[in-house]
């Protein structure tokens, strides 16, 4: 909330001021990457206890920070590793310095070489003069190669880098990048051929720039363009961009309105018109606004921006007193945020001093949005349309055995060599996509291009089984047998890549079998589990399997075990409108663990390229086709890097952390991992016991159990899940439902966990949200308590009355249940009397006060 | 210094297209049949060889779309979701009759008891039922 600067009770200290950001550090780097520091700072840099860059003028930290040459090159393979830190100096105040940052080695992090570096933007203009190179490492050398001859390099290069050409580019020239880091290099950047840009080229523009600021941000600047800057029809220069957007730094007097008028015209080719001049005025300082905050959780030592203005200076106060000082898009605190603090920031742009502030509550849980785990980009794809040799046949229907494999390659394109260098790391393991069933797509197996590049690109061998040849005439039209059929092809399918890895000129020797993941789609997110069941392939196991929007024919039993297991649920689904994969997602173990997503906004089709229909009719509020995918990329890949690999990337499949680039807020998670601890699942007993054998109690509300699914005995109809909850309903104002503890448990490194959803009655949503709050009471009988609202809130019910009206006039709008993650530090008596660390009970508690019920289901304790 | 660009174009225009839609019944007719071959059934993924059950033979208008979903024809509450189709014609068979209630409403529909279902006049009799 953006409020007048002295409603906030902030204080300013001229003494406290932030610690920098280090980027991570490589051995062979020849520069460091310093930011989150204040504009015009000067920075000193220390390395293994001696301060070898001092005083370097930081001038303005946005877009990339300082990039700060070292006099010799950091150490590789130094034992113990060099330690790097940095700190900040300015207006005669000098931060506490960073944490030390051990120098890592690029060979253990990326045994089978540097990432692939990329040029962008894209398309590369005739005539351009730099260009943009990114996915590096700090501190290396990049090199721009025309017709593989170097014209242009940078030593100690930034991430990312704009690289000067020696000549500018020419028609036709195909163009690429390496990176080199202790003599070791990338592989080459993807292949890029260079276009003539269309003329005139386009007016640039301004982004809005403040009295009294010196950065000048300008936009919709052609690829290796140069553009002149005017003010008041001076010229402040020429330059050449790599393309998007241009920052201009320093520009000296600040900006002053209303008399300052700025211009700036780009040209690609001499010779050529110029674009017609952009036009901006410097706002006035009472325009700048609060900058705002991205997600910010107690124990945060670090705030993020989400919207701020670039060139910036950020204060940031806790409680009050000031904890930070330096610049977007994260600023490092001098201490951890405390429960259930208050947090300002405070912006001013050179001169200008904003006359609000931005003030927020810390939560008790707010994950922060934190890298793309689809984002790794480290080798070249290629590709293979793979043919069986032969048939087969299955119930009488006869298939061949077609599909596509995307995997590491030494380069771009159609059977390009296997990355040797990754081969010799060892065997890669599998990915296989099973598509569903649809009509008038024949080319199905292509729709998830974009995913098995990506997973390529990390180093999987990701291959897309044709299946179209079952989806018509008898064959489709008999539901659970097809899936069965779809499910032996598959299977029949890694037995011919078993074929490939024992002999084939490309893939002899490259798969890992004991490494299996499947990713199935509609029918195929059924028949993947059946392809757990029935797999007797020797030397294959499959560890992980994503279902996404699955049907449920009986093709398997419903239970999936022995795998990780995940299910993506489109709330907007028009064909599998029951959304059948929360029933697979309530019976399967966690093996080790199991995800369900549920998304709004999302529809059936959307996540297969092919699939071009918006089943959801137009009828309900949907994302985008480039959203959808981004959900599929995204958690799918950190899925299978966790469960097939062992890469770090759990925190997203249990939100302690969030993807970037996603709309998450449509995404509604559960999780449960193996070995938590149950403390009722409410199933086997009746509600007066719990899992643990003790004896529950009611206060000011009726727990009844009920089954969760589309049956008999369910709370009403809303419920499309396969298991037993409890739902309270409130009879007073106030109640709990005490769920005593077996033993007295310390709750201070655990997480009390629980699936929730607010119930939906038909036929309407309530406009406004409901809730409920978990309580700790410890030996003593003292109960702490926390609310769903400090960790984020109950979701909603999706509404999708418009598109079942339409369809069948059956109000399928669900219940469905996500996981609440309740640290421990989160329950705090207002007395101090409650001690989390001989917690005796917990209560599942209602005080809305609006008698809406609540659904409950699997609460847990997970040490954290 | 330079920035990134935006993000990817959206996609803006919807294919709209109702894949639930179903086809008006012409004809149906109930019988016993024995398939030579014996024909595998999966139930709760346990596979079943099964020669015999009671055939279905439905003549409709046009053919289902193809979807997600697969065609059912509901007897009463029970689906018949096994089906062998040529052309306007499809073949639905009961693999467990005993679950067929006798004068059961008949509807053509979708494996899904949530999906829109299309009444038929038909109702269900054993055949060799009098």
């Amino acid at each position: 909330m953006e409020i007048p600067r002295d409603r906030a009770r902030i204080k300013d200290d001229p003494n406290v001021i932030s610690p920098p950001i280090i980027t991570q550090p490589y051995g062979c780097a020849k520069s460091v990457n310093v930011t989150g520091y204040i504009p015009n700072a000067t920075l000193d840099l220390e390395v293994d206890g001696v301060v070898v860059v001092n005083n370097f003028p930081g001038n303005s930290p946005t877009p990339w920070g300082a990039l700060i040459p070292l006099p010799v090159p950091l150490k590789v393979n130094q034992v113990p590793p060099q330690k790097v830190r940095a700190r900040q100096h300015f207006g005669g105040a000098t931060s506490n310095w960073t944490d030390f940052v051990a120098v890592r080695d690029h060979t253990v992090d990326f045994p089978a070489g540097l990432p692939r570096p990329e040029l962008f933007p894209l398309p590369l203009n005739k005539c351009g003069i730099r260009t943009g190179v990114g996915n590096l490492i700090v501190g290396c050398d990049v090199e721009i190669l025309v017709e593989d001859n170097p014209d242009g390099s940078v030593q100690g290069a930034n991430n990312p880098q704009g690289v000067n050409l020696n000549t500018p580019y020419l028609d036709g020239q195909h163009v690429r990048a390496r990176a080199t880091l202790c003599g070791d290099p990338s592989p080459l950047a993807a292949e890029q051929v260079v276009q003539v840009a269309p003329l005139p080229l386009a007016t640039p523009t301004f982004a809005p720039f403040i009295q009294g600021g010196t950065d000048l941000v300008v936009q919709g600047l052609a690829d290796g363009a140069h553009f002149e800057v005017k003010r008041n029809g001076i010229s402040l220069g020429t330059t050449g961009c790599w393309g998007g957007t241009f920052t201009w730094h320093g520009i000296n007097p600040p900006f002053n309105p209303p008399t300052d008028v700025f211009e700036a015209a780009q040209q690609l080719c001499p010779g050529d018109p110029w674009s017609p001049p952009g036009k901006g005025v410097p706002s006035p300082c009472s325009s700048l606004k609060s900058p705002k905050f991205g997600p910010v959780q107690d124990g945060d030592i670090a705030v993020t921006f989400t919207d701020f203005v670039p060139g910036s200076e950020i204060k940031v106060f806790v409680n009050g007193s000031k904890q930070g000082d330096g610049s977007g898009p994260v600023i490092w605190l001098n201490h951890p945020i405390p429960h259930n603090a208050t947090i300002d920031a405070w912006q001013s742009v050179g001169n200008c001093v904003g006359s609000t502030v931005e003030e927020v509550k810390s939560m008790c849980v707010a994950p922060p949005v934190s890298g793309d785990p689809s984002a790794l980009d480290l080798f070249p794809v290629g590709t293979h349309e793979y043919n069986g040799p032969s048939t087969v046949s299955f119930d009488g229907f006869t298939y061949h055995v077609h599909g596509s494999i995307f995997y590491p390659a030494e380069d771009d394109g159609a059977d390009q060599p296997f990355n040797k260098r990754l081969a010799k790391q060892g065997r890669v393991p599998l990915i296989v996509l099973v598509h569903g069933r649809h009509g008038g797509a024949p080319d199905s197996y292509k729709g998830y291009t974009y995913f098995q590049t990506q997973l390529a690109c990390m180093g999987f061998v990701a291959a897309s089984v044709d299946e179209s040849e079952t989806d018509g005439g008898s064959d489709g039209s008999d539901f659970t047998g097809n899936i069965v059929r779809r499910a032996e092809l598959a299977i029949e399918t890694i037995k011919f890549l078993q074929t490939l890895d024992a002999g084939d000129p490309i893939f002899k020797g490259t798969m890992d079998f004991s490494r299996i993941g499947l990713m199935g789609h509609s029918r195929g997110g059924d028949c993947v589990l059946a392809v757990v069941e029935r797999i007797n392939v020797p030397g294959a196991k499959i560890l992980a399997v994503i279902s996404l929007a699955p049907v449920d024919s009986g093709a398997h039993s419903g239970h999936p075990k022995g795998v990780a297991f995940m299910t993506i649920l489109p709330a907007g689904d028009g064909d599998v409108v029951d959304n059948d994969g929360a029933k697979f997602y309530d019976q399967a173990d966690p093996a080790p663990f199991k995800t369900q997503l549920y998304v709004d906004q999302a529809n059936h089709n959307y996540f297969n390229r092919s699939w071009l229909n918006d089943d959801s009719l137009g009828k309900v509020a949907l994302m985008s086709r480039f959203d959808h995918e981004r959900i599929l990329s995204t958690y799918g890949c950190a899925f299978f890097r966790n469960a097939v690999r062992g890469d770090a990337t759990f925190g997203y499949l249990d939100h302690s952390i969030l993807p970037s680039g996603v709309l998450n807020q449509n995404i509604h998670l559960s999780c449960e991992v193996a070995h938590s601890r149950i403390v009722d699942n409410y199933e086997g007993h009746p509600i007066t016991n719990d899992n643990e054998g003790q004896m529950t109690a009611q206060n000011g509300i009726l727990a009844q159990e009920f089954l969760f699914s589309q049956s008999a005995g369910a709370f009403n109809p809303s419920f499309f899940g396969n298991t037993t909850g409890n739902v309270l309903q409130p009879r007073e104002t106030t109640g709990s439902f005490r769920e005593p503890l077996k033993a007295v448990t310390d709750l201070s490194k655990a997480e009390v966990r629980v699936r929730a959803a607010e119930v939906y009655q038909a036929p309407t949503i309530p406009p406004n949200p409901t809730g409920f709050r978990v309580g700790l009471e410890d030996t003593q009988g003292t109960i702490a308590w926390a609310d769903v609202d400090d960790v984020g809130g109950l979701s909603r019910p999706f509404d999708r009355h418009a598109l079942d009206i339409a369809k069948s006039e059956t109000d399928l709008v669900k219940t469905m249940l996500s996981t609440y993650r309740f640290p421990g530090h989160c329950f705090v008596d207002p007395n101090r009397k409650f001690r989390v660390s001989k917690v005796a009970a917990i209560h599942l508690g209602l005080n809305r006060g609006d008698q809406r019920p609540i659904a409950f289901d699997d609460l847990e304790i997970v040490k954290v | 210094m330079v920035n990134d660009s935006g993000p990817p174009a959206q996609h803006v225009q919807r294919h709209v297209e109702d894949l639930s839609r179903l086809p008006d019944i012409l004809s149906l007719q109930i019988r016993r049949r024995h398939f030579d071959r014996p024909r595998r059934v999966t139930l709760k993924g346990m596979d079943h060889v099964i020669s015999d059950a009671i055939e279905f033979e439905v003549k409709v208008t046009e053919a289902f779309p193809v979807r997600a979903l697969g065609p059912a024809l509901w007897v009463g509450n029970e689906a018949l979701t096994s089906a062998d189709a040529e052309g306007l014609t499809y073949h639905f068979f009961a693999f467990e009759p005993d679950k067929l209630k006798p004068n059961a409403p008949i509807s053509l529909g979708w494996s899904s008891a949530s999906e829109r279902r299309r009444q038929t006049p038909y109702r269900f009799t054993m055949p060799g039922d009098k």
